[in-house]
């Protein structure tokens, strides 16, 4: 009787022991990990342009405003360009006036 | 620049002997506006034309842009210039918005004393409508051209 119970004392002993022993290397292996999984949250913080779970530049949505700015600018380069062929209208000058 | 040769100067009164410009200019009188500030909107009757005598004014027509309208400067425009010329000519509506892009002097005339005038004045009337018809011929082989690119700009995309 006395030795069944030093078995399962010895059992148990082990089973906490192994217990204790994974549950330390898991939380060690956790703690190595982070510094690598923080760096991409570095990035981000320093550049807010970046997406958090894989440090890429985001494709950010255009404003209104930024919109219209380009369109304003390509619209008047198009109209400089047929301004200026119209304004000296040689033959070579009208060929191009249509070219897109 | 006087007024009377700020007009003389002007793409619509070019020509214009200095008598002439100076009856022209009885009818009209000096607008001053704060960059922004808006000349007309699109749709208004045309019952002022507008010479620019300093600083410059954009055009600008509504073009809906991520789902809200706004207004699209296409050109602007500098001293000598003429704006809203649909006071000259039926039915009298602005196709288009103005606002002064900078600090800007304008020469307005009011539309039926200066048709009246027009009409009264072959001379005056004569020389003005010819270099409204050079504006508006010119304006319209702009527009002519940019719409042609844009036709063929479509042509290529859609068949390659």
């Amino acid at each position: 009787m006395a030795a069944l119970g030093l078995v399962l004392g010895a059992v148990l002993f082990a089973g906490m022991t192994v217990m204790l022993w994974v549950g330390y290397s898991e939380a060690e292996k956790a703690r190595e990990e982070e510094p690598l999984r923080a760096e991409p949250l570095q990035a981000a913080a320093r550049d807010g342009d970046r997406c958090l779970l894989c440090d890429q530049p985001l494709r950010r949505r255009v404003t209104r405003t930024e919109v219209v700015d380009r369109l304003e600018r390509e619209i008047g380069i198009e109209t400089a360009a047929v301004m200026r062929a119209l304004q000296q209208p040689s033959v070579e000058n009208l060929a191009r006036l249509y070219d897109a | 620049m006087t007024p009377i040769e700020s007009m003389r100067a002007s793409e619509l009164f070019a020509g214009l002997t200095a008598e002439e410009a100076v009856r022209v200019a009885h009818l009209g009188s000096e607008r001053d506006l704060r960059e922004g500030e808006t000349v007309f909107r699109l749709g208004a009757e045309a019952d002022t034309l507008f010479v620019v005598r300093d600083g410059r004014v954009d055009l600008a027509f509504p073009l809906v842009v991520l789902g809200e309208p706004n207004d699209v400067r296409f050109q602007s425009i500098g001293p000598g210039k003429m704006l809203a010329w649909s006071a000259l000519v039926p039915p009298h509506r602005l196709t288009m918005s103005a606002r002064a892009g900078t600090d800007c002097s304008l020469l307005a005339f009011p539309r039926e004393p200066l048709l009246a005038l027009l009409e009264a004045e072959p001379r005056i009337g004569f020389v003005a409508m010819s270099n409204l018809a050079r504006v508006v011929g010119a304006r319209l082989q702009e527009t002519q051209a940019l719409w042609v690119r844009e036709v063929q700009r479509s042509v290529s995309k859609t068949y390659r």
